[in-house]
């Protein structure tokens, strides 16, 4: 497999390719990481739903916080005087539209720059992700819902009472910093095409083909190298992840890996498909800027989906970044990989469609 | 056999870049092919290796067809392209043992193969040095060298001396030579006369997709033996004098190269010519008669020069 072995060997070469999928992950991986845990802040709720849901709720913020009484027209008063830290408001019918799968819409207020309530409403916001995976992997099922919500909360209650820092808050870390592994990975879509319109810049793409080798094997060899480059690079950043800042990544190590690893055949096919088009190694390169940092904003690798505006909500269900960030959270939350298998039977389409548009254009070697 | 090409066309949407070309070139031979930019010369390599759809045609490479066992026949086929393609970033071994490997050698073969490759070229000293610091001489052995590796039995060398130094071009030359020396059929790519002239065996000049004519040196001059060329020196020269002695029956042709008019005859008979030169009422400087070379066959056959900017 010389093509293989060499293109190994030019990853190596070039220090640009290792400051593009490693370093510049490893500094946002570490921000995530970084800032103060959890304290015990006060809590108002205000709840509009009373529901079964609603009452496991509070109860999960009451192991993490004191929930202070409080009434609807002493709120902005009760926040001022910091006789509570953070106030939650639950609308009517959040637990029919949560079961059902809509986004999460909850209100809340605090007080600006006020640092006790950071951490509850990082562990809150955590939570209330954590039951909309639930509902994900329920599929609008609510005996099943409350089933996992029951095991859930026996588990969660074991770990937080053991070490509170494996709480919500460590996951949203986690998956956060995930992200960024995201991220990274993503940028192979840039080192892959770079790489191929190198070959052709250089008549190297010719002239391999005056020697037995064909053109299908100098693809699979190219894809094999950038996935060999790939899996070391997932390897690396998820010993990072575990021995560096003891992130919570779910119940299995493996499935979180297999997961990065579809996503990287993701960006390859992508920068298979943008090598095709591009003419020059700038056109390429100019292509991958185009695609890679935006995709990653819209999928969710800088910060989570549902913080941003609905429209774009939308446009991310068209980006195999989202779909790889939600079966990561989904895993991260505690789940198998057959609860993300939806997610990764999409990636594994974008990875199909875009090696069949990519090999389309099918022209002499000579051209 | 070792080339058959049978009625090959090659189309670039309405362009005809080959036109029913035939050719066969035997075991052993040093082929030269001669022809001016854009004859089609490179389209025809890549037609002989299937880098390029032919519209119509055979071709057949040691007496078959590319397509019947295309990994064996590679396999002893060696192409020096006609642009530089090696790693910059590699040093010259690496590049070498990387088309090694390609060609499928493998441990014991593949090491003698690189160092072989290398010793021919002349690299062996700089052989852990990488080609961005090479001067374009060195490239260019460099580039040979990748297609040697495997001790190929036919070498295709699509114009190796572009752009170098006579010193580089001399071994080269040279070098061409001992490879089919040592029982290698070469086909050499140039629009270097000279170059084709100096070594090849039979030569085929190539024109707009089109063999013009083949043979060996002397059969190709023979085309033309009763030929003269005749270079006459004006004080100032006038394009009304071309038109006149193109007229004339003796005269083949006759070009204006600044103050020298250069006019081939197919009889050695001059004073019709001077006759013009007398009515026209032009000052002679100097009158020049050669035997033609083959520049003057290219010359005569296409009426044009083979190089831009060469008389
Ligand atoms: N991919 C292509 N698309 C369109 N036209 C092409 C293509 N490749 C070559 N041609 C045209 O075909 C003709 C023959 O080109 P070719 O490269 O074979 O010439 P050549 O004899 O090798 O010339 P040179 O001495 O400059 O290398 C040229 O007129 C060229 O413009
Ligand atoms: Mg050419």
């Amino acid at each position: 497999m010389p093509i293989f072995q060499n293109n190994l060997k030019r990853f190596l070469n070039n220090k640009m390719n290792f400051v593009l999928i490693m370093l510049i992950p490893l500094i946002f991986i570490s921000l995530s990481f970084s800032g103060s845990g959890t304290q015990k802040a006060k809590v108002g709720i205000i709840d509009r739903d009373r529901t079964q849901l609603t009452q496991a709720i509070k109860k999960a913020i009451r192991n993490q916080a004191d929930i202070a009484p409080i009434a609807q027209k002493s709120l902005r008063t009760d926040l001022t005087n910091n006789r509570i830290d953070t106030v939650l408001v639950i609308p009517k019918n959040f637990t029919r539209s949560l079961i059902s799968g809509k986004p999460i819409k909850t209100e809340s207020y605090h007080v600006q720059e006020s640092n006790v309530s950071s951490g509850i409403r990082t562990y809150i916001s955590g939570y209330l992700q954590d039951l909309s995976v639930m509902a994900h992997a329920a599929r609008g099922n609510s005996t099943q819902f409350y089933k996992s919500l029951q095991s859930y909360q026996q588990n969660h209650l074991g770990l937080s009472v053991s070490s509170p820092d494996r709480t919500g808050a460590m996951r949203e870390r986690t998956v956060s910093a995930l992200g960024f592994v995201i991220f990274g990975l993503f940028m192979i879509v840039s080192v892959s095409s770079r790489m191929i319109m190198e070959d052709k810049r250089l008549k190297l793409y010719t002239r391999f083909f005056t020697t037995p080798l064909s053109v299908r094997s100098y693809n699979i060899q190219n894809i094999l190298s950038y996935l060999t480059l790939s899996a070391v690079t997932i390897i690396l950043l998820l010993a990072l992840l575990v021995f560096g800042f003891h992130a919570a990544l779910g119940p299995s190590l493996v499935n979180i890996f297999l997961v990065l690893l579809l996503f990287s055949i993701v960006s390859i096919s992508i920068g298979v498909l943008i090598s095709s088009v591009a003419r020059t190694a700038g056109q390429a390169n100019a292509l991958s800027l185009l695609v890679v940092t935006p995709v990653a904003m819209l999928g969710g690798c800088f910060w989570p989906i549902r913080i941003t505006p609905v429209f774009m909500q939308k446009i991310a269900d068209f980006m195999p970044t989202t779909w790889g960030m939600r079966a990561l959270t989904t895993l991260v939350y505690g789940n198998g990989l057959k609860d993300v298998m939806m997610d990764l039977l999409i990636l594994a389409g974008f990875a199909a469609l875009f090696f069949l548009l990519g090999s389309w254009r099918r022209t002499d070697i000579a051209s | 056999m070792i080339i058959e090409v049978n009625d090959l066309i090659k189309r670039y949407k309405d362009f005809l870049a080959i036109d029913h070309l035939n050719l066969t070139i035997g075991d052993g031979e040093l082929f030269g092919l001669l022809g001016p930019n854009g004859a089609g010369k490179t389209t025809l390599v890549n037609a002989i290796l299937g880098l390029t759809a032919v519209d119509h045609g055979t071709i057949n490479v040691f007496g078959e067809a590319l397509s019947t066992s295309e990994r064996a026949i590679k396999k002893q086929i060696g192409l020096v392209p006609q642009d530089i393609a090696v790693y910059p970033e590699l040093t010259a071994q690496e590049n070498v043992t990387l088309f090694g490997k390609l060609f499928g050698l493998r441990g014991e073969a593949l090491r003698k193969g690189v160092a072989d490759a290398l010793e021919f070229t002349g690299l062996t000293d700089i052989r852990n040095k990488k080609p961005s610091q090479f001067s374009g001489g060195m490239k260019r052995r460099l580039n040979i060298a990748c297609a040697i590796v495997h001790k190929p039995r036919l070498i295709i060398m699509d114009e190796p001396t572009v752009g170098i130094d006579p010193q580089s071009r001399n071994y080269i030359l040279e070098s061409v030579k001992k490879l089919n020396d040592m029982h290698c059929t070469v086909i050499y790519i140039s629009h270097y006369m000279e170059e084709v002239a100096s070594i090849c065996t039979r030569i085929a000049i190539v024109d707009k997709g089109r063999i013009i004519a083949k043979g060996t040196q002397e059969e190709l001059g023979r085309l033309i033996e009763d030929d003269q060329v005749v270079s006459v020196g004006v004080t100032a020269p006038d394009y009304s004098i071309i038109e006149k002695l193109k007229r004339l029956p003796a005269v083949k042709d006759a070009t204006v190269d600044g103050h020298t008019i250069r006019i081939v005859l197919s009889e050695r008979k001059l004073n019709a010519v001077l006759d013009t030169f007398l009515e026209e009422d032009l000052t002679i400087t100097k009158i020049e008669t050669n035997t033609p070379t083959l520049e003057d066959v290219f010359l005569t056959l296409t009426g044009r020069a083979l190089r831009e900017g060469a008389q």
